[in-house]
């Protein structure tokens, strides 16, 4: 008897002890996944700000009067604006859509005349900052902070020269029964609109 | 079960958790290293901000070339992103020439340097760009 119990005790020690050690390895790869998922996103954040910063927001009123309506449209999380790109002037339109609710978040990607150019990228519905994953603030010659509600108006927007992008692009994490939050990598850019300072 | 026996599991198990404990404390150092080079990505962003506030502001004619050495020569701001406070400060600017050697006798060119230190998320010092090794640029004067 004193033997089948030391073999009973022994095994459940045993197995307790092998739960632990696969439990242990399974979180330990987990966070890793997660760690290497984090490192694509912020690889994959600077590829997107690179090309939004020198290729899309560089266009703005290249080859156009700076009489013209140069920017058609600014708002918190969409700016339009027209500017020659590869060679043809082109209506650039940088915006977000509607949100999806399997991946709870925003796609962001770039129109350019009607057409989808680049994108979408994912980002967040909601951040500390509280903004939805994306605000474009924009800035007159002086530095001063437009406000989106007079920007409605052309004569406000044909004011613009600079702008700050805040971004917040997400990654789903690998296991969302961790108390693991879904990879998010925040970034803010400015670009300054040089071919309106001509 | 034997004491021995016992002696034996509980030994595997101190060297399970040392091992346990070892893996935990590698992946912590890595999500510094993330953080960090989160961290230094945006410090750069701000310092091209400010390049490109400079280059605009000479094409725009906001500021003459002397104006941004004057402004630059002694310049020093807290910017805030991500509730992280970037300290920015203007290392040099000074008038150089084409390659940005120093000093010159003409005032054609200009070499503008930022450095930019911030505090991360871990409490850890994070430095973009030093004094001795700073973030630069050289500008030229064009109405020259």
């Amino acid at each position: 008897m004193n033997a089948l119990l030391d073999t009973l005790g022994a095994t459940v020690i045993g197995a307790m002890f092998m739960l632990t050690i696969l439990n242990s390895l399974f979180n330990v790869q987990a966070i890793s996944t997660n760690f290497q998922r984090q490192i694509n996103l912020l690889d994959q954040t600077e590829r997107v700000t690179n090309i939004l910063d020198t290729y899309y927001l560089s266009a703005a009123g290249r080859s156009l009067s700076s009489n013209s309506s140069i920017i058609t449209r600014a708002k918190e999380d969409r700016f339009t604006f027209r500017g020659e790109l590869d060679g043809n002037i082109r209506l650039i339109d940088i915006r977000t859509g509607a949100i999806d609710t399997l991946r709870n978040a925003y796609p962001l990607a770039v129109y350019v005349d009607g057409t989808k150019d680049y994108g979408p990228f994912w980002v967040s519905t909601t951040n500390d900052d509280a903004y939805d994953g994306i605000r474009i603030t924009y800035y007159d010659k002086t530095g001063n902070t437009l406000s989106y509600s007079n920007l409605q108006n052309q004569s406000i927007r044909n004011q613009i020269r600079s702008l700050k992008f805040e971004l917040e692009l997400v990654y789903e994490t690998y296991r969302e029964d961790m108390r693991a939050m879904d990879n998010k990598h925040q970034i803010t850019f400015w670009k300054y609109l040089t071919n309106l300072y001509l | 079960m034997g004491t021995g026996q016992m002696l034996l599991v509980m030994l595997a198990v101190i060297l399970f958790s040392t091992i346990l404990l070892t893996m935990y404390s590698n992946i912590q150092d890595q999500a510094r290293v993330i953080e960090r080079a989160r961290t230094m990505l945006q410090g750069q962003k701000i310092a091209d901000k400010y390049f490109q506030q400079i280059e605009a502001e000479l094409i725009g004619n906001v500021h003459t070339f002397s104006e941004i050495n004057s402004i630059y020569s002694n310049f020093s701001e807290i910017v805030t992103v991500n509730n992280s406070d970037y300290h920015v400060r203007c290392e040099r600017a000074e008038y150089c020439n084409k390659n940005g050697n120093t000093p010159v006798a003409s005032n054609d060119y200009q070499l503008i340097e930022f450095s930019i230190w911030v505090i991360d998320a871990y409490q850890d010092s994070v430095v973009i760009g030093t004094s001795s090794s700073p973030l630069q640029k050289v500008f030229a004067d064009m109405e020259f």
